[in-house]
């Protein structure tokens, strides 16, 4: 059936077309299309990138043109080499879609899956750029999404590539959503016998007046207790007023909060338990 | 100058409206609905003068404590135990430090005045008050809640023309001026029905009136004061400040009321000391290095926030340069330092 359709395409496609119309023009002509769409996609993603930075509290939606911008101006570029080089009536068309469609069976089709992802993505925005999201196993800032591939930096400074098309078969997770505050949790452990009241109240100013929290009704702070066998933690939930610093909060809240506890005879937990073992046997540190 | 002109008996102030919303609560109270007051505003809005005058609305019934530095001490409490029915207190932000401990005095105020059949008539600068609303939710304690929004360029010339009782040269030495659209951001203040929460919308501002303006000479005055209300942000203070250092007497010109460009590109350090001169609007090195905590070099901050014109060091305490006062909200703003 698929070879049928195929042998017809073909000899309906290779009547009009033959090698003798593609000159040196028709090359020429493709290959400044090509040069200029991506001189434009650059020089866009340049001055929105800017404008990004200058506006922090917009960056997300800013920064979520330049992947729209990308899949509109490649596929214009796209549009203007097909027509350069067969301009095609209907016939030619509808051959060369059951060709293109031919190819993504034999070959191509993860490059189209990560396309239709991109394009997804876009649309539907699981993530944008400068989330922080998890995809897979890799944790990080979103720094670009490609026509093919997502770009994430990892808070080790790495630069990972994700295909597009792991949204359509993996859970991603964005700590933000497009927003440029993020909820940060911090944990505390400290030892069951200590004042838990005044650990709490501590670890509370500590996060309320760090210089990297942002509070209002929509983005509250909470801090809670939770009990166990050899130690209780305390856990803050805050925003960081911009997700580049969610680390540098963490640390300046965790920093701050054990200096006064210390102050105040707040202790960490005197038990260690050992990886893999089971509870009963902690051996006291 | 200014100073030398002579001045009417009745110097407007500008909010006058608030001051009645101010009066009409106190007298609600003694009526037997209790209430407490919240007067907020930006640095240099004058919420001062207007407590002050609405002290002299109760001559007699009030006892008036402002404090002009960080309160450290609870000792102010025995005073409040002590004082009349109408207890004004001035600069409360004062009460508080963005540090861990930094809340006490606070803490103990709101419990004292919870307790307290007396009514507090209490200013805050808007900054602190937002802080510290959504970390302490100060806004329960107080059920009236008046806020002095940025004026109108209306209102700045009824203000400033108040003080004089001579008339005024008013020259427009810019010719284009009278041909621009002047666009700037507001915010309206509002209530939801059956919410007593306040609301604040941003809201554009854009003056076309001198686009349709048919007489030049008529539209002199009215320029000069909407510069000065653009350059001012609507801020009455720094309206004033900025007026005192245009006017010659008697001669107005519109190119004597600049309005300085700053371009602000701080570290989040610098940043964070900049935001808390705003919410406390003057403060000591010794208070500022105690907020910052060990790990940010205050003096080095403010030597450069110093060198910027963000800041001026008046007598030992650091203030925002009124002139860049609005450069430096929309800065912190936007980048989330102050809400």
């Amino acid at each position: 059936m698929a070879d049928g359709v195929l042998i017809n395409t073909t000899q309906e496609l290779t009547a009009p077309v033959t090698l003798t119309q593609i000159g040196l023009d028709t090359i020429l002509y493709i290959l400044i299309v090509i040069v200029i769409s991506y001189i434009l996609v650059r020089v866009f993603s340049f001055i929105l990138r800017i404008i990004s930075e200058k506006f922090p509290r917009y960056r997300h939606p800013v920064t979520m043109l330049i992947p729209l911008l990308k899949i509109i101006i490649y596929f214009t570029a796209l549009y203007y080499i097909l027509f350069a080089l067969i301009q095609p009536d209907v016939t030619q068309l509808i051959a060369f879609f059951g060709l293109f469609g031919a190819a993504l069976g034999l070959g191509l089709k993860d490059l189209f899956a990560d396309i239709v992802g991109g394009i997804v993505i876009i649309f539907e925005k699981p993530y944008q750029i400068g989330d922080k999201i998890t995809i897979g196993n890799q944790y990080g800032e979103v720094k670009d999404i490609g026509i093919r591939s997502t770009k994430l930096v990892t808070p080790g400074d790495s630069l990972v590539s994700v295909p597009n098309f792991v949204i359509f078969s993996q859970a991603v997770s964005s700590g933000n959503a497009g927003n440029v505050a993020m909820m940060v949790e911090i944990d505390l452990f400290i030892d069951p016998e200590c004042d838990t009241g005044k650990a709490m109240n501590i670890l509370k100013e500590s996060v309320v007046t760090s210089k990297y929290v942002y509070i209002s009704k929509k983005f509250p702070y909470t801090i809670l207790l939770e009990d166990h066998p050899y130690y209780k933690r305390i856990r803050a939930k805050a925003y960081v007023n911009d997700l580049r610093n969610e680390f540098e909060f963490r640390s300046e809240v965790t920093r701050r909060a054990w200096i006064e506890f210390k102050k105040e005879g707040i202790k960490p937990p005197r038990y260690r338990i050992p990886v893999g073992e089971p509870v009963d046997s902690v051996s006291r540190s | 100058m200014a100073g030398e002109v002579s001045k009417k008996k009745e110097e407007l102030f500008g909010y006058e409206k608030e001051l009645e919303l101010a009066i009409q609560a106190v007298k609600e109270d003694q009526q037997g609905k209790h209430t407490n007051v919240a007067i907020i505003s930006e640095p240099f809005a004058g919420r001062t003068t207007l407590v002050q005058a609405l002290a002299k609305e109760f001559p007699g019934q009030t006892t008036s404590i402002s404090f002009n530095s960080v309160m450290t001490e609870r000792a102010f409490i025995s005073t409040l135990h002590e004082a009349n029915d109408i207890v004004i207190m001035d600069n409360c932000h004062f009460l508080a430090m963005r540090k861990i401990g930094g809340f006490v005095q606070l803490d103990e105020f709101l419990k004292f005045l919870s307790t307290s059949p007396k009514i507090f008539i209490t200013t805050w600068n808007s900054y602190s008050w937002s802080y510290l609303s959504a970390v302490k939710n100060i806004h329960e304690f107080f059920p009236t809640i008046i806020r002095l929004s940025p004026m109108d360029s209306e209102s700045i010339k009824q203000m400033i023309l108040s003080r004089y009782d001579q008339d005024i040269e008013y020259i427009n030495d810019i010719a284009t001026e009278g041909r621009k659209v002047s666009f700037s951001w507001s915010s309206v203040h509002f209530h939801l029905p059956f919410s007593k929460t306040e609301y604040r919308l941003p809201w554009p501002y854009i003056d076309l009136s001198r686009i349709f303006r048919k007489k030049k000479e008529e539209d002199v005055t009215e320029i000069i004061f909407e510069r000065l209300r653009r350059v001012s942000a609507g801020n009455p203070g720094v309206a004033r400040k900025i007026w005192d250092n245009s006017f010659e007497d008697p001669t107005i010109w519109v190119s004597s009321i600049q309005d300085p460009s700053y371009s602000i590109n701080l570290s989040i350090n610098e940043a964070y000391i900049l935001g808390i001169l705003l919410t406390m609007e003057s403060i000591q090195l010794g208070d500022l290095a105690e907020i910052a905590g060990p790990e940010i070099d205050v003096e080095k901050s403010l030597y450069l926030l110093i060198s910027n014109g963000l800041v001026v060091d008046e007598k030992g305490f650091y203030t925002i340069h009124y002139q860049a006062l609005k450069s430096v909200i929309q800065y912190l703003e936007l980048n989330r330092m102050v809400w």
